[in-house]
C-alpha cells in the first residue's frame, strides 16, 4: 500500500472536533466558482430533505482554484432559508474545504475524499462533479439511499443524455467493461457515484494513486474495482446530465490516454477475473428512468472523418504495427466511401479496440504513442454513429449501443486467444 | 674470397636467428592474447546475447523502431546479436591491441595508445548517435501522431522535420567526440539549426496564427469559448 499523504494540519482539527459522521459527500474542484456554489446548495439541500437525522458532512476538494472556488464553497449557505425543506436537519452539516496533495486531477482529489470518509467512520459516502449545471437534491438520495438501506457497496450514475454525448464512453468503454466483466453498468465513468466505506477503504489501499488513476482515470478504475472486488454493485437514475461549457475538444488527448489506458492497465492487472467469463447481467436500478429534454450537441462530422482519414494515411505504418491487414483494409474502406456513407460497422470497430488492447499489452509502441493513435479511429468511428444515428430518437440510439456492447461480448473470445498468443484464424 | 663468403652467410643467418628469437616469445605472446581475446571474446558474446534476450532486448528494439531501421539497412539479425557481436569485437580489439604492444615493435606503443584513445571516442560516439536516434525516432513519432490528431494537413512534414533536427544535433555532438572539423561542425550546425528553428517559427506563425493563438491561450490558462462546431462530451 502506498502511503497516503498527511492531511493539512486545519483538516485534522476539523476531523478531531467532527468525530464521527454517518455521511459524507465530496466534492472534486478546478477553478469552478461558476458553478459549485449550485452544486454545494444541491447537496446540502438534499443531505438536509432525504437525510435529517443522519451526521453529515460536505468536503471539497481543491486542486488549487485561483478564481476563488474554494471560497464559494466556504461561504455558501448551507440552511438557505429561501429554500421550503418539510425536514430540519438535527445536526448542521458540517463542511471542510481542503486543498488535495499528490499529482493534479480528480483522482487524487478522490483520494483525499476517501482519506477523510475512512476517518469520520462513514457508513455511506457520495462523490458530484463540481461543474454540474443538472443536480438536483434527489441526486443525493439515489446515490447514498441504496447504500444505507439497501447495503450497496457501489451506486454508479444512470443519465439520460443526449445521444451524441459521451461517446468514449459508449464506443469503448462501457462495451469494453461489459464484455469483460460481464457486468452492465452503462455509466461506468459517470463521474456521480455512491460507496460504502468499506469500499472506500479498500481504495484506499491500491497502490495506484501515482498513476492514471490519479487523473481522468479514477472513475473507471473505480468501477473496474468494484466489480473485481465482488462488491455489490447497482445503478441509480439521475435524469439528465448537463455540465458548464468547455471546450471538450481541447482536452480529447487527455482523456484517450488516461481513460482508456487505466481501462487497458485494469484488464491486464485483472484477467483473472476477465478471462473465461461470458455474457453479461443487468445490475438492480434504483430511480424511474424518465426522458428528459437535453441540449442539443453540434457535430462537426467532416472535421472527424477528415481526421480519421489522415490518420490512415499518415499513420498507416504505426496503425499496422497494431491492426492486421484485413482491418486496415477495411478502414480504408470505409474512409473511401462518401460522407453520407461513411460507416465504421461494430465488428470491425469491437476488433480495433481488442487490437489496440493487446498491443497495449504486449508494448506493441510506447503506450501514450498508442492510446492517441487511437484517437483518429475513435473520431471515425463517432463520425460513423452520428451519421447513422442522425434521425434516430434517444432510445434508438441507445439500442444501437447495446447492439454494439452485444458485439464486444460476442468478439470477446477472438480477444481471448489472441491474448494467450493464439491464432484467431486457427 | 669464399671466407669472406661465408663469414657474410654466417653473420646474416646469425643476425637473423637472433631478431627470430627475440621476437619469438612477443609473437608468442601475441598469440596467446589473440587466442585469449577471442575465447573470452566469445564467452562475453554468449553472456550478453542472452542476457539481452532475458531483458527482452529485441521486443524493446521492435518497440524503439531499431529492428526496423536494422532491416531497412539489411542487416537481418536479432538485435540481441548484434549485441552480443559488438561484445565479442570489443573484447578482442581490446586483446589484439594487447598482442600488438607484446610485440615490441618500434613505435607500436604509440600506435596502440592512439588505437584505445580511438576506440574510446569512437564507443562515446556511438553511444550518443544511438541515444540522438532514439530520441529521434520517438519525437518525430509523437509530432506526428499529435499533429495528425490536430488535423495539421502537414503533419509528416513536421514530424520528419522534428526528426531530422534531433538527428541533426546528434551528429554534430557525436562529430565534435570525434574531433572532427569542431569548428566546422559548430558553425554548420548553429546556422542549420538555427535557420531550421527560424523556418518553423515563420511557417507556424504565419500559416498557423490561429493555432498559435489557441495554444499560447491554452497555456496561460485562459477561458476558452466552447468549439463553435462541436461541443461532444467525450466521457
Amino acid at each position: 500500500m502506498s502511503e497516503a499523504p498527511p492531511l493539512p494540519e486545519a483538516v485534522e482539527v476539523q476531523i478531531e472536533n467532527i468525530g464521527r459522521a454517518d455521511l459524507l459527500v465530496g466534492i472534486p474542484s478546478y477553478n469552478n466558482a461558476r458553478t459549485i456554489g449550485h452544486v454545494v446548495r444541491a447537496t446540502a439541500a438534499g443531505l438536509t430533505k432525504y437525510f435529517p437525522d443522519a451526521k453529515a458532512v460536505i468536503v471539497n476538494s481543491d486542486g488549487g482554484s485561483t478564481d476563488g472556488t474554494q471560497e464559494i464553497v466556504a461561504q455558501a449557505e448551507l440552511s438557505d432559508p429561501a429554500t421550503i425543506l418539510i425536514s430540519q436537519p438535527t445536526t448542521p452539516i458540517a463542511r471542510i474545504v481542503t486543498p488535495y496533495h499528490g499529482i493534479p486531477g480528480k483522482g487524487s482529489a478522490f483520494r483525499t475524499i476517501f482519506q477523510i470518509a475512512d476517518r469520520l467512520e462513514v457508513a455511506a459516502c457520495a462523490v458530484v462533479d463540481s461543474d454540474l449545471r443538472s443536480i438536483r437534491p434527489e441526486w443525493l438520495e439515489l446515490l447514498l439511499r441504496p447504500i444505507l438501506e439497501g447495503h450497496f457497496d457501489y451506486v454508479a450514475p444512470l443519465y439520460w443524455r443526449h445521444k451524441f454525448d459521451g461517446t468514449i464512453t459508449n464506443s469503448i468503454v462501457y462495451p469494453i467493461t461489459r464484455a469483460l466483466y460481464g457486468k452492465r453498468i452503462r455509466q461506468p465513468i459517470g463521474g456521480e457515484f455512491g460507496f460504502s466505506r468499506s469500499l472506500a477503504s479498500a481504495f484506499l489501499t491500491k497502490p495506484v494513486w501515482e498513476t492514471d488513476v490519479a487523473r481522468f482515470g479514477i472513475d473507471i478504475w473505480m468501477t473496474t474495482t468494484a466489480i473485481a472486488g465482488g462488491f455489490r454493485l447497482c445503478q441509480a437514475y439521475l435524469g439528465a446530465k448537463l455540465h458548464d461549457a468547455k471546450d471538450p475538444s481541447g482536452d480529447l488527448t487527455a482523456m484517450m490516454t488516461q481513460v482508456v489506458g487505466s481501462c487497458f492497465d485494469l484488464i491486464e492487472s485483472h484477467e483473472s477475473i476477465w478471462f473465461g467469463r461470458r455474457g453479461s447481467q443487468g445490475v438492480p436500478l434504483f430511480g424511474f428512468p424518465h426522458a428528459v429534454g437535453v441540449e442539443p450537441i453540434p457535430v462537426n462530422v467532416e472535421r472527424m472523418i477528415s481526421i480519421f482519414s489522415q490518420g490512415l494515411v499518415d499513420l498507416g505504418e504505426l496503425l499496422g504495427k497494431i491492426l492486421p491487414p484485413q482491418l486496415m483494409d477495411a478502414l480504408r474502406e470505409a474512409a473511401a466511401a462518401p460522407t453520407s456513407a461513411f460507416r465504421i460497422a461494430d465488428p470491425l470497430w469491437a476488433q480495433v479496440v481488442y487490437r489496440f488492447a493487446l498491443a497495449h499489452h504486449r508494448r506493441v509502441l510506447p503506450r501514450d504513442h498508442l492510446l492517441r493513435l487511437l484517437i483518429p479511429l475513435y473520431l471515425g468511428r463517432t463520425a460513423s454513429f452520428v451519421l447513422e444515428m442522425w434521425e434516430a430518437s434517444p432510445e434508438e440510439a441507445e439500442a444501437r449501443i447495446e447492439k454494439l456492447a452485444l458485439v464486444f461480448e460476442e468478439t470477446k473470445p477472438l480477444f481471448e486467444t489472441e491474448w494467450n498468443g493464439g491464432d484467431p484464424n486457427d | 674470397m669464399t671466407d669472406l663468403w661465408q663469414e657474410f652467410v654466417w653473420t646474416a643467418t646469425r643476425d637473423m636467428g637472433v631478431r627470430i628469437a627475440a621476437l619469438l616469445p612477443g609473437l608468442l605472446a601475441m598469440l596467446t592474447l589473440l587466442a585469449l581475446g577471442a575465447l573470452l571474446g566469445w564467452v562475453a558474446r554468449a553472456v550478453l546475447t542472452r542476457l539481452a534476450r532475458a531483458v527482452g532486448f529485441d521486443r524493446l528494439s521492435q518497440l524503439w523502431g531499431l529492428t526496423t531501421v536494422l532491416a531497412k539497412a539489411g542487416i537481418s539479425r536479432a538485435p540481441s546479436q548484434i549485441v552480443g557481436l559488438l561484445a565479442f569485437w570489443g573484447v578482442f580489439a581490446v586483446f589484439a591491441t594487447m598482442g600488438i604492444d607484446a610485440l615490441a615493435l618500434p613505435g607500436a606503443p604509440a600506435a596502440t595508445g592512439l588505437m584505445v584513445q580511438l576506440l574510446e571516442r569512437l564507443l562515446a560516439a556511438g553511444l550518443i548517435l544511438v541515444v540522438g536516434w532514439l530520441v529521434a525516432n520517438f519525437l518525430g513519432q509523437g509530432v506526428l501522431i499529435a499533429a495528425v490528431n490536430a488535423g495539421v494537413p502537414e503533419a509528416r512534414h513536421l514530424a520528419r522535420a522534428t526528426r531530422w533536427g534531433v538527428l541533426l544535433f546528434a551528429i554534430a555532438t557525436m562529430l565534435t567526440q570525434l574531433g572532427i572539423g569542431k569548428e566546422m561542425v559548430l558553425v554548420t550546425f548553429t546556422i542549420t539549426f538555427g535557420g531550421l528553428i527560424f523556418a518553423l517559427a515563420l511557417a507556424f506563425g504565419l500559416g498557423g496564427r490561429a493555432l498559435a493563438r489557441e495554444i499560447l491561450e491554452r497555456k496561460l490558462g485562459r477561458e476558452q469559448e466552447p468549439h463553435p462546431h462541436e461541443t461532444i462530451a467525450h466521457l
